[in-house]
């Protein structure tokens, strides 16, 4: 039967190659941080980009200012094109608009920009020659004297030549003028934004000259975060937030040390360790580190020396969770609330207070669901205006935190949560809607009506290979049908069910095809074919298990070795689908069995239970068409617990064994024989390698059901229908009677 | 006196044709010496590194000036560029290498002239004088075409402006396509491995790897060659045995973070956050459960690497390239290795 084994190995190899495995999704609980203090809008205040960025506040600032500098009588697109987006002709037009109108001090304030943008042309094939370099180092010279002298001058633009003079000092090396520029003027400097700004070019001196933690707090302040970790890389974790207090109680590094620490602990606690007593030890050092903090937090928050007390409570009380007492958790969350802390710490706590609720509240209470629904309605807007950001360690997904809470709390709490309390539809309706809104409001991923059109190699739909998947594949069909009747009348569920309906996937060729073949598995064919029926050919032809549905079913399994040409044909075909072949194997199951309740002749039977043998193993996983009832192939094939795998094969033997008992015919003995030899759990002939010979040897295993299967057969290989069945032909069964021969 | 005069034709014949046939001359590098890759942004030569070139008596370094990639709007730019914190040591020649990945040569245009010009000025402003343009490109068959055209342009623009050599590096799956138009090669012996793959023995040099490249086609491989041996280590971060990162700066004697599993094996006792390039994050979590696998070179495998290249082609050793200067201080290959591999 190394025929089998062949095919086996075969389909097995091309579905690897091809893209249509069911892998779980990646996604893990400890991927998703819960405790998020600073927000990634303030990350770009130093490191701006070349063109204007509408979530970067400076911008935003330094945008509003010029446009009520030009009392709105400018476009604001040429403010953003001259100012922001390096577009030289706008520039030379605000030039011309403010001579024009007689403002020479802002006039000269961007000749002097216009100097400073020539030196930097923009083209990134540029390297400055010699001359270059000394041509450029006159005019930053020259910016810095010119500038320098309009600080006091000039009554609108004041702070803005300040900030000129520090950058054309810092880009001659002028430091110690840089530093007069600063001393002199930074008290009177009216703008915050400028400051910082200005501030930026001394950052890099304190930092050289060992002003470490001065170039810390600043690095803190403006978000530029690798900086602060370089400051920071000895320093993280408890001790290092126990230094940094004992150094500079109120450092606006905090949000970020204990950001970062109160994440890894939470990591710690789900680790993928294989030795339980690992998880265990790594437990208790967690456990005593994190009441340690709590003890430390309860100190700093009596010493009242802090200005965000809430950031110190809060991660206190996230740690009481991590420790198991919920109830602390909440009552110290209620109370974080009330204390001093950005907004971003408070929508922190809010975030929270949500994890442990769902974690510890009555799931059958409706002023729960009531909860829930307000607060997924915030967490959803707020992953909205939250910006995205790539992560490129995580198969280049776009997240942003509120993303991740979102995923977290309803695929590690709701969700469960609501199936053990028996509200299946609640919990998986959130899982679809936590999938939805993920994949298509944030990443952006769009699902095609034109299914065909869009299908090429490589060609993936997340559909079969995610988490609502998984959920509605391993349900019971029952739960799903009752699923999929209240997706088509979301009306009838409760206000949070509806909510979370709105976003969920609605096509109902989606669902109808899941049940179709729930039911397909279980052998509920005239169900199977029900729903089956309401699936369109565009759709399952865009499955992409769809190429696989093609498969030959005209000749039985244990014959493919016969029709291997014509069965390889159409194992993997790139095409339309004109009929829908899952629905055709139902109605022919059903039209079989229906035969066979109405057969009276024995013979007529046998024939019939020798056709639904055929049937059975085609479907299976072993069978040509294994596609019916998979998505996908991998290890486990599919998300579905149940055991139809084995089930299929099973009735194909007992279907032969009955065909055997009905039909008494030898040609009919033979073919169910054979089909039996081909099924059978155990080989006649297995085969080990020999390193020392470098060969493999075969071993004989004589009381195999194989090898009893085959010595029934021995005793008809002389007959006609032997020959005409063409067994001689076959391998396993030639080297079987050879091998017996001689004996 | 006839046949006097057969005599002697028929032995100079045979003696031009043994001489031809003998040394192979024609398959060696122009002036083979001691040399080095320097690969960062920075160019600053410390203690240890301007000690390792005086006691090795290197007399290249090849240096990457910048590498060449995609802007947002899909446009070929320079980007990396190297910043001169030291002078060029003298004594030492300076190669400039210019790194492009393989997608720009999808929009080849202007891009010759672009590096060509780029290359001299950079040169020219920090008083490096340049005989040479060494191009490094992960080139494969469907843009092999485009990149020759890229290489014969440069050879162009090189031609226009002086007396200068070109040359290109050659990945081990190169050497079974066409020869580049350059006057030679350098053979990378190393990255040979799939660092992704969490079995991968040794994703920098592994002779396994490069065995089934040593063949007929690396002896008749129509280029002079020298070749280049790793003397550098990584840190590769798996999560579930998948991939995420090249870890840079971490301490793995830290035992309260890191446990040894195997020879180069460490396993993550506790989760924290390590530095990572992005200027987004504040560090990149490092999860408890999570492996580090350590790859290094040793020199038994470099000198089974070496032995099995000079085997199939006799000077490909004339010159060898360590990569790189700037891993020299972490590398731990012995003076007495580092000499044998460079064949003092």
């Amino acid at each position: 039967m190394k025929w089998i084994r062949f095919i086996a190995v075969s389909i097995v190899m091309c579905l690897y190659s091809f893209q249509a495995m069911a892998c779980a999704d990646y996604y893990t609980p400890e991927m998703c941080n819960m405790f998020s203090v600073y927000n990634h809008n303030d990350l770009y205040t130093f490191n701006r980009m070349y063109s204007f960025n509408e979530g970067n506040k400076m911008d935003v600032a330094q945008f509003n200012f010029w446009k009520s500098y030009f009392n709105n009588k400018v476009n604001p697109k040429t403010i953003k094109d001259a100012l922001f987006n390096n577009e030289t002709k706008a520039l030379s037009g605000l030039i011309k608009y403010l001579q024009q109108h007689k403002d020479m001090d802002g006039a000269h304030y961007l000749i002097l920009l216009q100097q400073m943008r020539k030196i930097d042309n923009g083209n990134a094939w540029d390297y400055p020659t010699k001359e270059q370099l000394a041509n450029n180092n006159r005019i930053w010279t020259n910016i810095l004297n010119d500038a320098s002298r309009r600080i006091v001058s000039s009554k609108k633009l004041g702070s803005r030549y300040w900030l000129m003079a520090m950058r054309a000092a810092f880009y001659t090396n002028n430091k110690e003028q840089c530093q007069g520029l600063w001393d002199k003027y930074q008290a009177h400097c009216p703008s915050n934004d400028i400051r910082i700004l200005a501030e930026g070019y001394l950052a890099s001196y304190w930092y050289k000259n060992g002003e470490r933690e001065r170039a810390r707090e600043f690095y803190a302040k403006v978000g530029d975060l690798q900086s602060l970790r370089w400051c920071f890389r000895n320093d993280i974790g408890l001790k290092g937030i126990q230094k940094l207090y004992a150094e500079a109680p109120n450092s606006v590094a905090f949000p970020y040390l204990i950001q970062d620490y109160v994440n890894s602990i939470d990591n710690d606690l789900h680790p993928a360790w294989e030795e339980p007593t690992e998880n265990d030890s790594v437990r208790q050092i967690v456990t005593a580190e994190m009441k340690e903090f709590r003890r430390f937090a309860d100190r700093v928050l009596n010493e009242n020396k802090v200005d965000n007390p809430a950031l110190w409570k809060s991660a206190a009380a996230y740690f009481a969770y991590l420790l198991g007492e919920n109830k602390t958790a909440m009552d110290e969350l209620k109370e974080a609330a009330w204390l001093r802390g950005t907004d971003r710490m408070k929508e922190n706590i809010r975030v929270l207070q949500l994890m442990v609720e769902s974690d510890a509240s009555d799931y059958n209470n409706p002023s729960f669901d009531e909860y829930v629904l307000k607060e997924l309605r915030w967490l959803m807007a707020k992953a909205k205006s939250e910006p995205l950001y790539t992560d490129y360690s995580y198969k280049y997904y776009v997240r942003n935190h509120y993303t991740d809470v979102l995923q977290r709390i309803v695929l590690y709490n709701l969700t469960p949560g609501y199936l053990k309390a028996g509200k299946f539809n609640t919990g998986t309706v959130l899982t679809g809607m936590t999938n939805e809104f993920v994949n298509m409001c944030i990443r952006k991923n769009k699902r095609t009506n034109k299914y065909l059109a869009d299908w090429t190699e490589g060609y993936y739909q997340n559909d079969y290979n995610d988490c609502y998947f998984a959920l509605l594949d391993t349900a019971d069909v029952k739960e799903v049908v009752r699923y999929q009747n209240f997706l088509s009348h979301p009306a009838q569920g409760s206000a949070l069910e509806q909510y979370a309906a709105s976003y969920c996937h609605n096509d109902m060729n989606y669902y109808n095809e899941l049940i179709g073949t729930k039911y397909m598995r279980i052998e509920e064919f005239e169900k199977a074919s029900e729903y089956l029926k309401r699936v369109s050919l565009p759709f399952i032809s865009a499955m992409n298990i769809a190429p696989y549905l093609h498969a030959e079913s005209s000749y039985p399994m244990w014959y493919a070795w016969k029709y291997k040409k014509t069965l390889n044909k159409k194992k993997m075909v790139r095409a339309m689908l004109t009929v829908n072949p899952k629905l055709l194997f139902c109605n022919s199951m059903l039209a079989l069995r229906q035969r066979l309740m109405l057969a009276t002749d024995d013979k007529e039977k046998g024939n019939l239970n020798y056709e639904l043998a055929e049937k059975y193993i085609q479907a299976s996983h072993i069978g040509y068409c294994w596609a019916y009832l998979h998505y996908a192939w991998s290890a486990d094939s599919t998300f579905g617990a149940s055991n139809y795998k084995e089930q299929y094969i099973a009735h194909a033997k007992e279907c032969l064994q009955r065909s055997m008992q009905q039909n008494l015919t030898t040609i009919n003995k033979i073919k169910c024989l054979f089909a039996l030899a081909s099924l059978a759990d155990s080989p006649w002939r297995t085969w080990l390698y020999d390193e020392q010979a470098d060969k493999e040897i075969p071993e004989y295993h004589k009381e195999s059901s194989q090898a009893q299967l085959f010595a029934q057969l021995y005793t008809y290989r002389s007959t006609t229908a032997f020959v005409n069945e063409g067994l001689s032909r076959c391998d396993n069964l030639k080297s079987y009677i050879e091998y017996y021969s001689r004996k | 006196m006839k046949k006097w005069g057969l005599y002697i034709f028929a032995t100079a014949v045979m003696l031009i044709s043994m001489a031809s046939c003998g040394s192979r001359h024609d398959d060696m590098v122009p002036s083979p010496s001691p040399a080095v890759y320097y690969w960062k942004t920075v160019f600053k030569l410390d203690s240890i590194q301007q000690q390792f070139l005086h006691r090795y008596a290197i007399k290249k370094i090849y240096l990457r000036f910048f590498d060449v990639d995609f802007n947002e709007q899909r446009i070929p730019i320079p980007m990396g560029t190297v910043q001169f914190d030291s002078k060029a040591p003298s004594g030492i020649e300076i190669i400039p290498v210019v790194y492009i990945e393989n997608h720009c040569l999808e929009r080849p245009h202007d891009l010759a002239q672009n590096i060509v010009k780029r290359v001299l000025t950079m040169a020219s402003t920090n008083n490096i004088n340049i005989k040479e343009l060494q191009i490094d490109c992960d080139w494969n068959n469907r843009s092999r075409r485009t990149y020759f055209e890229l290489l014969h342009d440069i050879k162009g623009q090189l031609y226009r402006r002086g007396h200068f050599l070109l040359s290109a590096t050659i990945r081990l799956h190169q050497l079974s396509q066409p020869v580049p138009p350059v006057d030679y090669g350098v053979l990378m012996c190393y990255n040979t491995g799939n660092i992704h793959d969490y079995n991968t023995a040794n994703a920098i040099l592994d002779a396994k790897e490069v065995r089934p490249f040593i063949n007929k086609r690396l002896a008749n491989y129509r280029l002079p060659l020298c070749a280049a041996y790793p003397a550098f280590g990584w840190k590769l971060l798996f999560e579930k045995g998948q991939f995420r990162t090249i870890l840079r700066e971490i301490d793995l004697k830290d035992s309260t973070l890191y446990r040894r599993i195997s020879d180069k094996k460490y396993i993550v006792l506790r989760s924290h956050s390590v530095a990572v390039p992005d200027p987004n994050s504040f560090g990149l979590m490092v999860r408890a459960g999570d492996e580090i696998k350590i790859d290094e070179v040793s020199a038994i495998t470099l000198f089974e690497v070496e032995s099995m290249l000079q085997a199939k082609r006799p000077n490909i050793n004339r010159q060898v390239i360590i990569f790189s200067l700037n891993s020299i201080n972490t590398n731990k290959l012995s003076a007495y290795e580092m000499d044998k591999i460079y064949r003092r």
